[in-house]
């Protein structure tokens, strides 16, 4: 059995890519992704705890999670595309009028 | 409660009554309703006052709660209600003395178009000096001590259309403001060390605390300046003498019998905190005397019935300060109540002299008068003996208490000038009334028009003249009805009444007496204008009051407006140009921040994974 | 299971509406009627339970107590009073109703809160509806606010969920209010957890320096949604922020008090000067709502029953305050979606009543006595005075005086004599606005005058601390 900060410190990872993808991309849906990557890290390391001490709220949570997200990307992604569809450019950087 | 909280509640009614129906009501029914509605309220203060005297020594307190302020966060604060013997004394001159000037008040300003107006105020001064007084802790306190600030200036500006009374008035309010936000200090320091304001809880703490240590001298000194300035002690006093815009009767009993003493209220209620603060308590017996014989000697030339009067409230003012600070506190007591019923039939007769004279104030156009106006002049007189300290009325006892104790507790400079000034009021205070009531008249057309006030006017100022004989006949009751106040908490040994040594008396009546003689020989006998020697240079220094009012105008208000029209003629703005200097400073602080705001998301993600760094780094060095 | 009642009124009723204006999309405001009566009829039964013994329910994972009711009717009024402003405005859709329950929902789900799996979900339900309903006018700068917060929220539930999986880790329990019982494990996994959690939290309570989506998104989103982020969202994150630190990590305040204070200082200054340069007017709330985050926080620095409370007693002339200005915002604004504030030139000669609503709600922003922002000042002063906390207090001085300038800005314009704005000429009442408007005036002064109510309301409810070892 694989031992539990094996998997936490690969959830850690995943976070740590998720977050600096965030900062990193300039297309909106990339980041979007890479957000949602930090959700998944975070369901992994909260299955990885749940096994570890054999209580199911961890194991619930990560469902959630899950569901959670996919509400999210349905939000996200026709915002996106609405935005998309005023400037047929995805580049974020664009999207800064609002300043100061 | 007693009856307290009608007590204060009547006077608050009528002024919003008279508000509400000024316009529809006839006009005399303004000043009726709120003498009826006063009168009241003095019954009740006497009905109360009877009650406490029925109480056990040790237990005269009625305190009460009109509602909760704010309960449940920290400490409370509740609209308490607090009534000692002490109070009891306030209450009564002020729903006494306060019924009888706003009688008068329905002669006085029978003609005035804005009557409604004048009585609404007056009678919300009423209702604001018995919050005042009547408060259970500090912070109601400083409420009535806004509200009576805000009364005076509405009531000293009341002839708005004069520029002279807008002037005084908002002179009034600034020196004013100045003690308020001293005693806001005061309070706040009490408040965050205590946790409560109310007096029992402060006091008790108190009485266990190690004196002269600098927190307590720190707020004693705070909350004597908020003292100073309501009570015009020297170098706040410029503006009680400014505020003789007003009309007669608010001088009478804002700025004579009542508002002005509530300074010496707040010291005397605080004498457990004076305790702590020995050097604040020599200061307080400093500056009292050293107002006391500057104001005398102020008033020595000056020209005005009024401002004479205002000089000689500063004075006495001082008095009482120097009893406060040598301990004597039920001397100053003593003395306020005498100085109210004499310093209000003073200033009622002079607004008799005024009124019959069509407005004029001026000492050189009186004269004479005692053959017209028989009553005035006979209250006038006794008033006037009262003040000078000759037994045997009111003045003599209280004064004689004050500087006998002052003598005893070994301030042998502060006696000194105590006495040296009780000649010097004898003096000018003669002087004022002869020139207005003996000699020729010197403006014939004037003394010819000139007639006895009505009765409306003449009845209180007689009742105050007789009580300006009486008044010292009071002292050993006050004695005892005092005691047990100062002997609730330490730091009041030396509260009740003492004798001086029979020297002294003997001196100061001494010097009372030679000084009625040098008045009469120099305004009687050689008949010396009232405006000899003001050209001389004494005189000019002594009817400019020392110049300490053109003083502040050169240390104080000339730098400010200095200042103020530079910003101005720099950034086109008005008084407030200092407030946008500041205001400039920070926006173009802001502006430069303003980029960090970048519009772009990475930079505002970047920003947040900053802030966790931080955070994360932080928290790990907690582990 | 009577207790969850408002929850599922409000539920049902959201579900109600969004088949109903699907239905019936010719009805108007048919689904704004439903929302609004789900939202009295949960506010008057959440009020009924008022009398409750504090308890947990469903498995350990929800509290309900006065402090839970509290929330909901502080909720309810923040989403009622968004709703109003709304009435009436087809141009913001008609999924508007349901969305903004939906949200509300959320915010009444964190003031229950016990566990982490239902703070989570608090705070999706929160938001996502808030995403979409930034950009309902589907103008330029409303989708720039949406993909904004969009992005920002998703970035920022992802380190909140991640804080959360490590406390999970360090504690084996996502009840927190468990977590005083469990011996205080000081151990890298528990603070690492709290600090990530800490950022998800401030994010949404718009901390500095994670406040920086605030003011764009406050400038681009319609007003009604922009009252409730300022109202709604504020109380949501700040009562869930005070329940987590203050019992679930009741023993290591020495810790996160000390963090707290920091971050309330900077939020406190940055916020109210940012404010001071702004030209439009949401953008300014944006700021000032960021500056008033910080006092919030003050109340929780201290941690004290005393902080507790005046955090608590501080949200509601807040939220009254936003309601007095977003409301005459939305009837200055019209059909436009923009405020600046030259719009407001000459309002005090041409709509003296209107004026007179937006100085009360200025002034209790600025936190003037005899409004209700003084005394919730007043008391967060007192809070960290009691609890020998002076640079907090400093704090709170400065940022009040550095808000001044801020809030006077506006006021100046009302009394400009020059010339009338031509969108103040064109301004017309509207019922749902006066409504909203009276409201907040009544409530800013009443609280000003004669706060011992809410006091004693506030007192009750911010003893949460019953909750000891579930």
């Amino acid at each position: 059995m694989i031992s539990v900060q094996y998997v936490v410190a690969l959830a850690v990872l995943l976070f740590m890519i998720g977050a600096i993808g965030v900062l990193v991309r300039k297309n909106p849906l990339i980041m979007f992704m890479s957000a949602e990557m930090m959700w998944n890290a975070a369901a992994l390391a909260f299955i990885a705890f749940a096994r570890n001490y054999h209580d199911m709220s961890g194991q619930v949570m990560a469902f959630l999670i899950i569901g959670t997200a996919a509400a999210e990307v349905g939000i996200g992604l026709a915002i996106i595309v609405a935005v998309y569809h005023r400037r047929h450019r995805l580049d974020i950087d664009e999207v800064s009028k609002l300043k100061g | 409660m007693q009856g307290l909280t009608e007590i204060l509640l009547l006077p608050l009614f009528g002024a919003v009554t008279i508000g509400a129906f000024k316009s529809l009501a006839p006009k005399r029914y303004a000043g009726i309703w709120a003498s009826v509605l006063l009168v009241a309220s003095f019954v009740l203060a006497v009905l109360a006052d009877v009650h406490l005297a029925e109480l056990a020594a040790g237990h005269r307190v009625i305190s009460g709660t009109l509602f909760n302020w704010a309960t449940g966060f920290g400490p409370k604060i509740a609209w308490n209600i607090y009534l000692d013997p002490l109070s009891g004394i306030w209450l009564l001159v002020i729903t006494g003395v306060g019924a009888l000037i706003h009688i008068y008040s329905n002669g006085y300003m029978h003609d005035d178009p804005d009557r409604g107006r004048f009585f609404g105020y007056l009678n919300f001064f009423i209702f604001s000096m018995l919050l005042l007084v009547l408060a259970g802790n500090l912070l109601v306190l400083l409420i009535g001590w806004g509200l009576v600030g805000l009364a005076s200036y509405l009531l000293i500006g009341f002839w708005y259309q004069r520029p002279s009374a807008v002037q005084a008035a908002k002179k009034a309010f600034v020196m004013n403001t100045i003690g308020d936000v001293a005693i806001l200090i005061g309070l706040a320091l009490l408040y965050f060390r205590f946790h409560t304001v109310t007096y029992a809880g402060l006091f008790s703490t108190f009485a266990h605390a190690t004196p002269n240590t600098a927190y307590f001298e720190w707020t004693a000194v705070l909350l004597f300046i908020g003292a100073m300035a309501k009570s015009a002690q020297f170098p706040l006093n410029g503006w009680l003498v400014d505020a003789m815009e007003g009309p007669t009767p608010v001088s009478a009993l804002i700025h004579a019998a009542t508002m002005v003493t509530a300074g010496v209220y707040l010291m005397a209620r605080l004498y457990p905190l004076l305790r702590l603060a020995p050097d604040v308590a020599y200061a307080i017996a400093a500056i009292g005397a050293f107002t006391a014989i500057y104001a005398a000697s102020s008033a020595f030339f000056q020209q005005d019935i009024k401002k004479v009067l205002a000089y000689s409230t500063l004075s006495q003012l001082g008095y009482m300060f120097l009893a406060l600070g040598v301990g004597a506190y039920t001397a100053g007591v003593f003395h306020f109540m005498t100085h109210a019923f004499f310093k209000a039939c003073l200033f009622l007769a002079a607004g008799s002299v005024i009124h019959a004279l069509g407005g004029e104030q001026d000492l050189n156009q009186m004269g004479g008068l005692y053959k017209k106006m028989p009553w005035t002049t006979a209250s006038f007189l006794a008033a006037t003996l009262a003040i000078s300290g000759i037994p045997p009325f009111a003045g003599f006892y209280s004064k004689e208490a004050i500087l006998g104790q002052v003598f005893n507790s070994g301030h042998g400079l502060l006696w000194i000038v105590g006495v040296i000034t009780a000649g010097m009021t004898s003096f000018y205070m003669f002087r004022l009334f002869l020139l207005t009531f003996f000699g020729a008249p010197r403006n014939k057309k004037l003394y010819d028009h000139a007639h006895e006030a009505p009765a409306v006017m003449t009845v209180p100022v007689v009742i105050l003249g007789i009580l300006a004989v009486i008044g010292g006949f009071f002292g050993s009751w006050l004695n005892g009805w005092l005691a047990p106040v100062f002997r609730m908490y330490p730091g009041a040994s030396h509260a009740a009444l003492e004798a001086g040594p029979v020297f002294g008396t003997v001196i100061t009546v001494g010097l009372a007496v030679l000084a009625f003689f040098i008045a009469y020989w120099l305004y009687v006998l050689k008949r010396t204008a009232a405006k000899a020697g003001i050209s001389t240079w004494p005189g000019k220094w002594m009817l400019a009051a020392y110049g300490v009012d053109t003083g502040w105008r050169n240390v104080a208000i000339l730098p400010i407006q200095v200042v103020g029209t530079w910003f101005r003629d720099r950034i086109d703005q008005g008084i407030l140009a200092a407030v946008v200097g500041v205001a400039n400073g920070i926006w173009l602080w802001a502006e430069d921040l303003r980029p960090v705001q970048s519009g772009y998301v990475r930079r505002y993600g970047l920003s947040i994974m900053v802030g966790l760094g931080v955070i994360l780094a932080y928290c790990l060095t907690r582990v | 299971m009577g207790y969850l009642i408002p929850e599922v009124l409000l539920a049902g009723g959201a579900l109600l509406a969004l088949l109903a204006v699907a239905m019936l999309p010719n009805a108007k405001n048919l689904g704004s009627w439903i929302v609004l009566l789900a939202m009295l009829a949960a506010g008057v039964d959440a009020a009924s339970m008022w009398g409750v013994t504090a308890k947990l329910i469903m498995s350990d994972t929800m509290a309900i107590d006065k402090y839970s009711i509290l929330v909901t009717e502080f909720v309810l009024l923040a989403g009622a009073s968004s709703l109003l402003l709304a009435w009436n405005a087809d141009r913001f859709g008609a999924e508007l109703p349901p969305l903004m329950a939906i949200s509300v929902l959320g915010m009444m789900t964190l003031g229950t809160a016990a566990n982490l799996m239902v703070v989570f979900v608090g705070i999706e339900l929160l938001s996502l509806p808030l995403y979409i309903l930034a950009a309902s006018t589907r103008t330029r700068a409303g989708g720039e606010a949406a993909l904004k917060y969009l992005l920002l929220g998703a970035f920022s539930s992802g380190i909140l969920l991640f804080g959360m999986a490590l406390l999970y880790g360090a504690t084996s329990s996502l009840t927190f209010v468990v977590y005083p019982a469990i011996t205080a494990a000081n151990t890298w996994l528990l603070w690492s957890g709290l600090g990530l959690v800490l950022v998800g939290i401030a994010f949404k309570l718009a901390i500095v320096p994670f406040h920086m989506w605030v003011p764009d998104v406050y400038e681009g989103s319609p007003t009604p949604v922009t009252h409730l982020m300022a109202f709604g969202t504020k109380v949501g994150a700040a009562i869930i922020l005070l329940r987590l630190l203050a019992f679930g990590f009741y023993g290591q305040d020495g810790s996160w008090g000390t963090l707290i204070g920091y971050l309330a200082v900077l939020t406190m200054i940055v916020g109210n000067l940012l404010a001071v340069p702004q030209l439009n007017l949401k953008r300014l709330l944006g700021y000032s709502g960021i500056g008033h985050a910080g006092f919030l926080l003050v109340g929780i620095a201290t941690h004290s029953v005393d902080g507790a409370n005046a955090m608590m007693f501080y949200l509601l002339p807040y939220g009254l305050a936003a309601m007095a200005v977003f409301g005459v915002l939305r009837l200055i604004e019209g059909q436009g979606d923009e405020v600046t504030l030259s719009d407001l030139r000459g309002m005090a000669y041409r709509r003296p009543w209107l004026a007179a609503v937006l100085i009360v709600g200025m002034l209790s922003f600025a936190g003037i006595p005899l409004t209700g922002g003084f005394v919730g000042k007043f008391f967060l002063l007192q809070a960290a005075l009691f609890a020998s906390q002076p640079g907090l207090a400093v704090g709170i001085v400065v940022g009040t005086l550095v808000g001044l300038f801020a809030y006077l800005r506006p006021l100046q314009m009302l009394f400009q004599r020059t010339e009338v704005s031509a969108k103040v000429q064109h301004l017309r009442w509207s019922v749902a606005g006066a409504v909203v408007l009276g409201v907040a005036v009544v409530g800013t002064i009443g609280i000003g005058v004669y706060p011992a109510p809410l006091v004693h309301i506030v007192s009750q409810s911010a003893n949460f601390y019953w909750l000891t070892g579930g």
